[in-house]
Order: structure tokens, then C-alpha cells, then sequence
């Protein structure tokens, strides 16, 4: 009986939609396409009907079934609405595996809430979220909705599947007119659209069918190399009434600089103050590093979206006022204080963070998630980001160096490259005395210098924290053995770099005995702390944080009781990528131990074919620091 | 002990409490300005240097309004603390029925010549926002913060009929120099209260109002601790709870909660409902003779035909026979259901009000069901009694749940209600393994592990295991052990409650060497792999939720052409009140080191004012783990 009512059902189903076959149960999901996938889509599609450059609906349907507790993401459904964006229908329902619909839900089931979240202090963009249970896994959820659009500027990208779903069918569709063109370009895949021409009305479709989950690989840039996705522009767009065009970078970028443009933003008082700060500068190097040091001492970062907050900063003359501001507002501040003192300086847009997409020459879309100020400076320019307060004047930082930004000027966008990072810019340098007394006790005085990510690094774990939060993060973190009694300091500046002080204490400092012999450490932690590991194959490059130079040296003082037995005949690696070298050495009287070690890793971006290469290396860096001095008490 | 301790000091400390004034709002004391860290939390990011509560009821035509003022002052100290320059306050937007209103902020800082310079929030910069529902809060944000700066505002909360009176915590994540709740109730209104402390504070009652002031002061921040349960029961408070409206009773007594729950439609009604009638269950039910085999069959069929949706409630939402008919429910459905069919297969079971670990601990002084966050089953059979939860797919009917273990509860019943301590010692978080290997000249570890995972460790395990077998291997194997490759794991009794969690599995790994010296550590798979207790200080008790045996049983064989230096000793160490104990036997054989490590952790929980011995055991104990067993190879003959 049971059974029948399967059949009946799936029949059912499939006779709602006569143009196409749809399977609401996961019975009928092949083998290949349930492999590895926490969800399937039966179908995924968007159809994005655009009526001008300011009005479009954009219609979201899915049939997704779900196959394991991680799946269940799907269990909630979110829509995201704002002043130009209204939400019109919506209908959610949800299957049992038999393909039964046991549930449907309207709008009216829906939360409407608040757009919020840690990095937002208000906003008034608000999410349209349903969470309902399901009557078990699997099991199959469809949704179908409309979000009318008066104001838009790009138009949503699109993928096929991911790296946990797998698709059975999935379709873009765009339905413009001659007045309305677009620009498309396919990313990861080789496809092309089916157009339609119907009169006036033009209707571009994209459709894949049966693709397995998506192939990651650990340390890759991320979508931007694996995900097959399509992206498509407006030619013409017009939103709130600002008018602009995504022809080219430079129509696009000129769209944006009236946003950056403000008459007088300053008082006189507040022009001659900026100008008394560097009167006594030498260069404008100097100058620009001291004008932004007073921006990030007096300014801090709050993230308000109202209005047209996406792309309007608040005016110079507001954080002027209130010392406050996001990305945006910050870096048009700054951008007017150097133009106040007649140093030319611009806002770029750029997609920030690790697993960037970086912006395509040959494709203009609207993917910037982050202002920065570049200060063109003949050959070399100075860039500025304005949301940090360590940062370093002309210093990005890994969350925005190596891709391309869009300079927004009076001329229109320019895509620029960002520097590239250099191993010299984030540096760890270790100096360490070790007084081993005759029961095995030490006392250790240690000198760690740090410049760049290194001392976020070291910023993070100590500044502010307490000593007990210190300690735990040199155990847990830094890898330190537990030291039974420390105290630490920290000197310096970002500018000069930092200095970590740290003394500790250690009742036993060695590792453990056997016998006589004692066996101790190389040095208190360790230097190398990546976890890549050789694999058999590799598809994508892989990705370091940022290249980087260590150095340390340890020099060990023995108690006349404690002989050496047996100390590491040292090592050393040289590639393109990474150089290592270790040696320990002994005094003529063998009352001192020195062990010099070097890490370098010279480029953070490892091609797939080098990625072996460099797990190797690593794998023998790990090897080696794991060596053992081997002292004899007699 | 505690108690005594806090009142002797509270009498010392009275008078210098007395003595504070604290300065009116936009004033400021240049002093406040210029220090730089917090005397008695040296670490800390920031400083409430002033936090005020005030309540008040008034009356007007439409009923009264319960009214607050807050008052908030804030020093400053780091970069990090920046961002409690923005603020937001919640509040409800129900018919009208709160208000947030008189918002005023101000910043205080020392301007170039080293004078106060004071800058004014503002009344437009306050904003509205939507949470959700009927749900609101107004936002701002302070003008011309930075590190040094003091803020400071102060706004009422206003809510129409709203009779309870807000708890009030002194204790917050930062430091706070002074902390003050002022509460005036109208005679028709009692209340009692509760102060929840180690610190002093001082209580005065002044004026006609009588209007009743709690003040502590010089409180640290409390931080997160590993082992902690729930904030709440740390945190210095004081908690009120509504008595009587115009000498009419409020509070209730636990009977009159009973009856009261056992009336409604969403609890009691329920376990009326008829539903074992229609089921083919009645029959099976019927054919059994122990209490026992009823109840392990009622608690397998509710887990099989019902499919928890991801929430608990102690309330049933849509009915018992809708969730079996839809199969699917929340926690009071599932566990309401399972009490039902026990009783009407003449089996004692009755529901019992759960407190989990994260929501609190429950103070039977108070009858209130709200402190309660679930509702799982009491049962008996043979004289013992069980404690169900059946949205808890893989809790066998044997175990106590651990969100539960070591709470009380409250078991409504008609004739015998009570509370109920949940705890049983016998049953622990239990590992056994055993490895054996052979290593070969050059230093390669090969081998075999048989490893055996018991109640709690067995409940932890699956949980992991059912989000699949890569994720299990790498959690529990790969990840922990970096250097050693595993392959070949086969997990068995992953279905059966009665047995323990069985994992087989191969493993090789390359020994650490230093010339001709190779290390092998005998603390693998021990599940000792980081000492978390190596804090000086510890502030709340190290809460486990279990007592705990681990046991392992190990060979390592070795080739011809090593030979073991000394071996670790033997030991056995214990503490002084032999809850905990460590044992290791190590001994040489022929050509191979066989050794045995059991661990014994006999107490659940360990109080803070323990911490001190207890962590220098910790640390003993990891000492000796850690102790590593050592080849070396001997020369080969020269040719």
C-alpha cells in the first residue's frame, strides 16, 4: 500500500510541471550525484526579468533535497529586503521522502527582522527568515519567491552546485530588452547561453544538468578558482538616481566619484590644524604617514547601513565631527585631509579577505566589499587602509595586497595592482638565553622582534589580556612548554616593530629522561607552525597567509654536571619557496649550546605542481624541530 | 564556609562603602581621565566606573508603568574596548506598550591642554531599529571616542502593566568600579529577593518609599573558564520575584504548580490523551513481563517514529497524536509521549522539569516553572529509577542525559511531586584501548588499535560518528595525532545501546628521532592530549558531568638493532582525597615494552576554592603522560 502511494505521489508531482520533470523525493537521485553531497538540487533556478535600469523582479525557485544533518541549512530560508528591494510572493514547502507535501508556508509565516549583525551597529535592511522543522532526513524542500527591485546596480551572480551540493538541474534565465543589454561572462566552466529573441524582448538561458559536488582543496583562493559560475552586468543602470553605465572600469569608476567629492569639508581652524601637524615633514612620505596616524588614533570604525549606505559615505565633514565611520567613510575622511594639504590622494574600491575574487580587467562587475586610499606618489604610490589601528602607513596587509582595486578619479576608474607581499615586511626574530641549572631547572630570557601580520599575531594573545590568557596562549598557540612561572612585557611601536620580553621559569625544563640522559628541547617552541601535508594530487594552487622570515637563536648554558651526549648534526633546505637552516653548535668546553635556525618562506602562492615540493619541506622543518639535545647527567 | 566568609567581610567593608558619593551626570573628576589601567583588574579593556538602576511605578488611568532609569559611565582603556561606545537597547513595541526615551550621551577627554573637553551626543543621532516581531531597540553610537576617553549616558525605560522587576547583575565581563540598583515599590506590590555573591554588598532600605538599595563595588570582570557551566550561576546578582498584588498571592507553591500543570492543554492534558489504544505497541507491550523491557520498548518507539524537529520546549505545540502522526515533534511531545505510553502500559513514569547545565541551577526556594528549559521522563523499574530524553537519539535508556547529570529536577505528579537529584557516579565517561606495534630498523611504528568507547564517551562519539566516518576519524584520530597516518577504521555497535562503541584501526607513523635516539610516547590515544587546567586562578568550579576511567594497554615490539634506554618508572599517584588516580606499570620483555596507564577521575565536579591542588596535580600527572619510552640504535659493525 505503501508503495503505491510513493508512485502516486512522485506521479503526481511530476504532472505539476508540464514543461519539465521534477523529482521531489531523493529515491530517484543517482548514486554519483548523492556522493559526498549534504543537499541535491532537483532544480535550482533564477529568472530575472529586468524592466529598466531601475526596475527588475528576480525570481528565486528551488527543489533542494536534503541528505544530511548539514543539509538541513536548508531548513531556513532568509530573504534579504531593503528600501529597493520588496519582497512580492513567496511559498515554501516541504516533502517527506516519499514526495508528499506534509507542509506549505506563506509570507505571512515569515519573520521579519532587523538586518544585524556584529560588525553592523544599525541598519535599517531587514531579513524576511522562516525556520521550520522537517519531518525527517531526507527529505525534500521547495521554495519559490519574487523580490522586486526599484534600484539596482549589478545584477546577482550565479552558481552551479558547490562544494556540498550537487545539482540535477540548474538554470539562470535573464529577460531584458534592446534598451536593457548586458555583458555575461562564464567563470570555471565552458558554457554558453541559449538567447532567444522575441520581438523586442531578448531571453538569455543558462542551464547545467547533473553535476556532482564541487572538488576543494585546503588553502585554495576559494571560488574564485573552483566554483563554475556565471556573471552577468547591466550596461545602463540607474539606481536611486544616479545614473552610470558597467561598460568598462572607467565609466563605472567615474559613476562613483561624486559619492567621494565634498566642497570644504573643513572648517579653516581644522585646515591650519592638519597643516600645523606637518609642517615640520620632510617628504610627503612623511607627511601622508603622519596625517593618517592621526586618523587612526583619533577615528574608529562603526558600521551604520542606512539609506543608500552601500555606496554613500557619511561626508568628511560628519567624522570631522563625530570621529566615526565605516570603510567608506573613513577613507573619504582621509582622501580630504590630504587634500586639504594639497597632497592628491584617491579612494579604491576592492574585494578584501582571504579568499578574494579579485576584479577581472577584461569584466566590470560590482564586487568591492572595501574601500582603501591609494596616494600617488610619482613611481610608487602609498596606500592607506583606514579601518586599522596598527596598521602601518603604506602597509596593506594580507586582507587586501597582490590583487587589483579600482581607483575611483576625476577621470573615471582605474584598476591599479596592489603591492605584493614581501617576506621582509612580516618578520619574527628571536633571541633566547637558557640557564639550565644542575636538577634540570631553567630559566629563559627571550627577545622575540615582530613586524607585520606577526605582531596582529602577537596582539591578539597578549595585549589586554590577562596573564593567565598570555600564558595559555604561549601554551596552546606559540607551543610553548607550560612554564611554572613567566611574566612578560611588550615595547615598541608598529613603526619600528615590536619587542615580546619574555622571562619564564621551568622546574624541569627537559622533555623527559631515560636514565642519565636527559632530553631537551631545541627551543622552547616551535618556529614552524604549518599544517600542510603532501598529498597525491593537487589541482589548485595553494595559498600561505602571508611569505614571511624567522629567525632564532637560542644559546644554552650548561651546569657543569650536564655533559653532551648527542645533539642534531643540523639541516638545511633551499627551494624557490622555502629556505631552512638549522645548526647547533657547541663551545670548545661544552659549557655552551647554541642552536641558529631560519625559516623563510619566500612567496605565500604555491602553483599545484610545486605544492609537494613545499608539503615535503615542511614535513622535514617538522621533522627536524623535533629533534632532541641529549644531555648526560653524571 | 563561603557564606560566613562573605558576611565577616561584608562587615568590614561596610563603611567604606557608605562613604561613596557618586558625581552627578556630566560631571567628571579630571582623575578618571588620567589613569590608565584598573587597579583591581590590571587587564582590563575598559571600566564601568559608574552603573545605575532605578525603579519606579507610577499609576496613570490606563494602569501604571513600571519605570527605569539607567545610567551608564565607561573609562576607556584599550582599543579593544572601543566599540561599548555603541549601544543598543532592546525593548518591546507591543501595542505601545515600552517606551526608551530622555536618551542624552556624553564623552568626556582631556583636550591638548590637559583639560576636560566634553562633547554632547546628538538627540538625532539615536536610532530606531527592528529585531524582530514586535521587537525594536533604539541604537547610538558616542561621539569622539578613543582609547583614554570616559563615556557616559543615561536613558528610562518605561513599560506599561509590566509588574516583575528586572534582576540586576553587578558583574559584567569588564570591571565595575560601582554598581547601584535603587528599587521603590508601592505597598500593593510585595516582592522577595535574592542576593546571589561572594562580594560584599551593602543593602539599605530609606524614606517614606522605603526604597531599597543595593550597592557593590570593585567587582572583576568574570571570563570564560574551561569546565564552566552556566554564567548565570556565577555572576554577583540579585534576583527578584513577585509575591503578592494587594496582599493577594502571586507566588505560588510547587503543589499548586503541579496541579496547574497537570490542568494543561499543553502538558498534563496531554498525558490524558488515549493514544496506546490504536497502536500495534499495545500488543507487544502486552506480551512482556518487566517494567523494564516495557520501557526500553515505549522509548524505542517514540525514537524511531518520531523525528525531533531541533527544539525544546516544555510545552507540547501541536499534541501528542500530531506529532506520531506527523512524526515529528519537539523534546515535550517526544518525552510527553513517552510518559503516556508508560502509563497507560501500567508502568510509574511521570514527567520531570529539567534545568540543563547551560540554563542554571534551580533553587527549589523559588516555585517558578520558568527557570525550567525542558521536560524529560522519570520512570522506574525493579526499584531503580531512569531518566529519558528522547529527542536524545543517541542517550541509551540507561544513562542519565549529561545536560541533565548532577541537576535537580522536578517531577510532576499528582500524588508524589518532588524534587529529584539526577546523578549517578556508576556510569562514567569510560575509554578503553589497546595498541600493538611493531617498529622496524629505521625507526617506522606500525600497528593496530583496538579501542573501546563506554556510555558518556560512547554518547559523545556518536554524535561526532553520525556526521560521518571521515569526520570521526579525523576528530578523534587524525587530528589529535597529526604525525601518525590512520587507515582502516571500522566502527561496530553504533546501534546497539547495550554495548560499547568498538573502534578497530591501523596506524603508522614515522618515530621523532635526534641522531640515533627514537621516541616513542606511551600518552596515545589515551585521550590526554593537552593539560586544560595550567590557569593560576580558577573563578567557578570545574564542572565535568561525569565521573571518568580511561585504560590503556600497549606492546611496542622492536627490531634487533635497538635497544630501549631506561624505561619510565612505575607509578601510582593519587590525590589526597583518592578521587583521582593515576597508575602506569611499565615493563622490558625480551623484544618488545608492554605498559598499562589507567586513569581514574572519581568526581564529577571539583569546587573552585579545590583549584589551587587540583591543578598542581593536573600538572604532576601530565608530567609523567608525557614521559616518553626511548631506542636507541646501536652501531652497526664497521665492514
Amino acid at each position: 500500500m505503501r508503495t503505491f502511494f510513493i508512485v502516486l505521489s512522485i506521479l503526481l508531482h511530476y504532472s505539476c510541471f508540464s514543461q519539465e520533470s521534477v523529482s521531489y523525493s531523493s529515491l530517484t537521485v543517482p548514486d554519483s550525484l548523492k556522493k559526498n553531497a549534504d543537499a541535491v538540487y532537483q532544480l535550482d533556478e533564477k529568472s530575472i526579468n529586468i524592466q529598466s535600469p531601475s526596475r527588475m523582479s528576480v525570481r528565486d525557485h528551488a527543489v533542494v533535497t536534503v541528505l544530511t544533518k548539514n543539509g538541513l541549512s536548508h531548513s531556513q530560508v532568509v530573504i534579504h529586503v531593503d528600501k529597493m528591494k520588496k519582497l512580492d510572493e513567496v511559498s515554501v514547502k516541504v516533502y517527506n521522502d516519499f514526495g508528499t507535501e506534509v507542509k506549505h508556508y506563506k509570507k505571512k509565516d515569515f519573520k521579519l527582522e532587523g538586518a544585524l549583525n556584529e560588525n553592523t551597529l544599525a541598519s535599517d535592511d531587514k531579513l524576511y527568515t522562516l525556520t521550520f522543522p522537517v519531518p525527517g532526513i531526507p527529505c525534500t524542500i521547495e521554495w519559490d519567491y519574487t523580490v522586486d527591485y526599484t534600484g539596482y546596480v549589478d545584477l546577482p551572480e550565479w552558481y552551479f552546485g558547490s562544494t556540498e551540493e550537487s545539482l540535477i538541474k540548474s538554470r539562470y534565465t535573464i529577460r531584458t530588452n534592446n534598451s536593457n543589454e548586458i555583458k555575461y561572462k562564464a567563470y570555471n566552466i565552458n558554457i554558453n547561453p541559449d538567447i532567444k529573441i522575441e520581438g523586442d524582448t531578448k531571453v538569455y538561458t543558462w542551464e547545467l544538468k547533473n553535476k556532482p559536488v564541487i572538488k576543494n582543496e585546503t588553502g585554495s583562493a576559494g571560488p574564485a578558482v573552483y566554483a563554475p559560475r556565471i556573471d552577468v552586468s547591466p550596461l545602463y543602470f540607474n539606481y536611486d538616481g544616479y545614473p552610470g553605465t558597467m561598460a568598462n572600469w572607467a565609466d563605472f569608476g567615474k559613476w562613483r566619484f561624486p559619492f567621494y567629492t565634498e566642497e570644504n569639508p573643513f572648517t579653516q581652524q581644522e585646515i591650519d590644524f592638519f597643516k600645523s601637524l606637518i609642517k615640520d615633514a620632510k617628504s610627503e612620505q612623511e607627511k601622508i604617514s603622519i596625517l593618517y596616524k592621526y586618523m587612526q588614533k583619533e577615528t574608529r570604525y562603526v558600521f551604520i547601513a542606512y539609506g543608500i549606505g552601500g555606496l554613500k559615505p557619511f561626508p568628511a565633514s560628519f567624522v570631522a565631527k563625530k570621529k566615526y565611520g565605516d570603510c567608506k567613510a573613513l577613507s573619504n575622511y582621509m582622501k580630504h585631509i590630504l587634500q586639504a594639504v594639497g597632497i592628491k590622494a584617491y579612494t579604491a574600491s576592492i574585494y578584501a579577505g582571504p579568499d578574494a575574487i579579485p576584479f577581472d580587467p577584461s569584466f566590470v562587475s560590482n564586487k568591492s566589499n572595501h574601500i582603501i586610499v591609494c596616494v600617488p606618489l610619482g613611481k610608487d604610490s602609498m596606500w592607506l587602509e583606514c579601518t586599522s589601528k596598527q596598521t602601518e602607513p603604506g602597509i596593506l596587509g594580507s586582507f587586501t595586497e597582490n590583487r587589483n582595486a579600482l581607483l575611483i578619479t576625476e577621470n573615471g576608474g582605474v584598476l591599479v595592482k596592489t603591492p605584493a607581499s614581501k617576506s621582509n615586511t612580516n618578520q619574527w626574530i628571536g633571541k633566547t638565553n637558557v640557564e639550565i641549572f644542575e636538577d634540570g631547572a631553567a630559566l629563559i630570557h627571550s627577545r622575540i622582534y615582530v613586524t607585520g601580520e606577526f605582531w596582529s599575531y602577537i596582539d591578539a594573545y597578549t595585549t589586554s589580556r590577562s596573564a593567565d590568557e598570555v600564558k595559555k596562549a604561549l601554551v596552546n598557540t606559540f607551543g610553548y612548554k607550560t612554564p611554572d612561572e613567566f611574566d612578560y612585557k611588550i615595547t615598541g611601536d608598529s613603526a619600528n616593530g615590536h619587542v615580546l620580553q619574555l622571562n619564564l621559569a621551568y622546574k624541569q625544563f627537559y622533555d623527559f629522561k631515560a636514565g642519565a640522559k636527559h632530553f631537551f628541547p631545541l627551543r622552547q617552541y616551535k618556529l614552524n607552525d604549518e599544517t600542510i601535508k603532501p598529498v597525491e594530487t593537487r589541482i589548485f594552487d595553494y595559498y600561505f597567509e602571508f611569505p614571511y622570515i624567522k629567525t632564532d637563536s637560542t644559546v644554552y648554558k650548561l651546569p657543569l654536571n650536564f655533559k653532551k651526549e648527542s645533539i642534531p648534526s643540523g639541516k638545511e633546505i633551499k627551494n624557490e619557496f622555502v629556505n631552512y637552516r638549522n645548526k647547533v653548535e657547541a663551545t670548545e668546553t661544552g659549557s655552551e649550546l647554541n642552536v641558529i635556525t631560519q625559516l623563510t618562506l619566500n612567496k605565500h602562492i604555491i602553483p599545484a605542481k610545486n605544492f609537494n615540493e613545499v608539503a615535503d619541506s615542511f614535513d622535514a622543518i617538522k621533522k627536524d624541530e623535533g629533534q632532541k639535545m641529549i644531555l648526560k647527567k653524571e | 564556609m563561603r557564606v560566613l566568609l562573605s558576611y565577616l567581610s561584608l562587615c568590614l567593608f561596610f563603611s567604606t562603602i557608605h562613604a561613596q558619593k557618586i558625581p552627578s551626570f556630566g560631571k567628571i573628576d579630571k582623575a578618571d581621565l588620567l589613569y590608565k589601567e584598573c587597579s583591581y583588574d590590571k587587564t582590563a579593556t575598559a571600566e564601568y566606573l559608574i552603573d545605575y538602576g532605578e525603579v519606579n511605578y507610577f499609576f496613570n488611568p490606563s494602569g501604571f508603568v513600571n519605570e527605569t532609569k539607567y545610567r551608564v559611565r565607561i573609562k576607556i582603556l584599550n582599543e579593544k574596548a572601543l566599540d561599548l561606545a555603541n549601544v543598543r537597547v532592546p525593548y518591546s513595541s507591543k501595542n505601545n506598550g515600552e517606551k526608551i526615551s530622555r536618551i542624552e550621551g556624553y564623552t568626556y577627554n582631556l583636550d591638548a591642554n590637559g583639560e576636560v573637553e566634553r562633547t554632547g551626543m546628538e538627540k538625532k543621532s539615536v536610532m530606531e531599529q527592528k529585531i524582530e516581531g514586535n521587537y525594536k531597540m533604539a541604537v547610538f553610537t558616542l561621539p569622539n571616542v578613543k582609547v583614554g576617553s570616559v563615556i557616559e549616558y543615561r536613558y528610562e525605560h518605561a513599560k506599561t502593566n509590566f509588574i516583575e522587576l528586572e534582576d540586576w547583575v553587578f558583574q559584567r565581563s569588564q570591571p565595575v568600579r560601582y554598581s547601584e540598583y535603587n528599587v521603590t515599590i508601592p505597598s500593593v506590590l510585595e516582592f522577595t529577593y535574592q542576593v546571589k555573591r561572594t562580594l560584599p554588598v551593602q543593602e539599605t532600605e530609606e524614606g517614606i518609599n522605603k526604597t531599597k538599595r543595593f550597592v557593590m563595588t570593585n567587582i572583576p570582570g568574570l571570563d570564560r573558564e574551561p569546565y564552566m557551566t552556566c554564567t548565570k550561576d556565577y555572576l554577583q546578582r540579585v534576583d527578584f520575584q513577585l509575591r503578592s498584588v494587594n496582599g493577594k498571592p502571586i507566588m505560588s507553591n510547587w503543589a499548586q504548580l503541579t496541579e496547574q500543570l497537570l490542568e494543561d492543554e499543553d502538558f498534563g492534558v496531554q498525558l490524558k490523551k488515549n493514544i496506546l489504544k490504536n497502536l500495534p505497541l499495545e500488543d507487544e507491550l502486552k506480551k512482556m513481563s518487566s517494567d523494564y523491557a516495557k520501557i526500553m520498548a515505549v522509548f524505542t518507539y517514540v525514537k524511531e517514529n518520531i523525528t525531533w524537529n531541533g527544539n525544546n520546549s516544555m510545552w507540547s505545540k501541536s499534541g501528542l497524536k500530531n506529532a506520531l502522526e506527523k512524526h515529528t515533534g519537539n523534546s515535550a511531545e517526544m518525552n510527553l509521549l513517552v510518559v503516556n505510553l508508560l502509563k497507560d502500559a501500567g508502568v510509574t513514569a511521570s514527567p520531570i522539569l529539567v534545568s540543563t547545565r547551560d540554563n542554571g541551577k534551580i533553587n527549589p526556594i523559588y516555585p517558578f516553572i520558568y527557570l525550567f528549559n525542558n521536560v524529560y521522563v522519570y520512570t522506574e523499574a525493579d526499584g531503580a529509577s531512569y531518566i529519558l530524553d528522547a529527542s536524545n537519539t543517541y542517550n541509551p535508556m540507561f544513562l542519565i542525559p549529561w545536560d541533565v547529570q548532577f541537576t535537580n529536577g522536578y517531577i510532576v505528579d499528582k500524588t508524589n511531586a518532588r524534587f529529584f537529584t539526577m546523578a549517578d557516579t556508576r556510569h562514567k565517561y569510560r575509554i578503553s584501548t589497546s595498541v600493538s606495534a611493531d617498529l622496524d630498523e629505521h625507526g617506522l611504528l606500525k600497528g593496530s588499535v583496538y579501542q573501546m568507547a563506554f556510555e558518556y564517551a560512547k554518547n559523545q562519539r556518536l554524535h561526532t560518528f553520525n556526521k560521518g566516518k571521515d569526520k570521526y576519524l579525523a576528530d578523534f584520530f587524525s587530528a589529535t595525532y597529526p604525525d601518525f597516518k590512520f587507515d582502516s577504521l571500522l566502527v561496530k555497535n553504533e546501534k546497539n545501546d547495550s554495548l560499547p562503541l568498538e573502534n578497530q584501526l591501523q596506524f603508522h607513523t614515522q618515530l621523532n628521532s635526534s641522531g640515533d635516539y627514537f621516541f616513542y610516547s606511551p600518552n596515545f590515544l589515551l585521550e590526554q592530549d593537552k593539560n586544560e587546567f595550567i590557569s593560576d586562578q580558577r573563578f567557578t568550579d570545574i564542572e565535568f558531568g561525569f565521573t571518568q576511567y580511561y585504560n590503556l594497554v600497549a606492546t611496542i615490539r622492536f627490531p634487533e638493532n635497538m635497544e630501549p634506554e631506561e624505561l619510565p618508572k612505575n607509578i601510582k599517584m593519587i590525590t589526597p582525597d583518592t578521587s583521582i588516580v593515576l597508575q602506569r606499570f611499565i615493563q622490558r620483555n625480551e623484544n618488545s615494552i608492554s605498559f598499562r596507564i589507567t586513569l581514574d577521575i572519581k568526581r564529577p565536579t571539583y569546587y573552585a576554592e579545590e583549584y589551587m591542588d587540583f591543578k598542581e596535580f593536573y600538572t604532576q600527572l601530565f608530567d609523567k603522560l608525557n614521559e616518553q619510552i626511548v631506542f636507541k640504535k646501536k652501531a652497526s659493525p664497521k665492514p
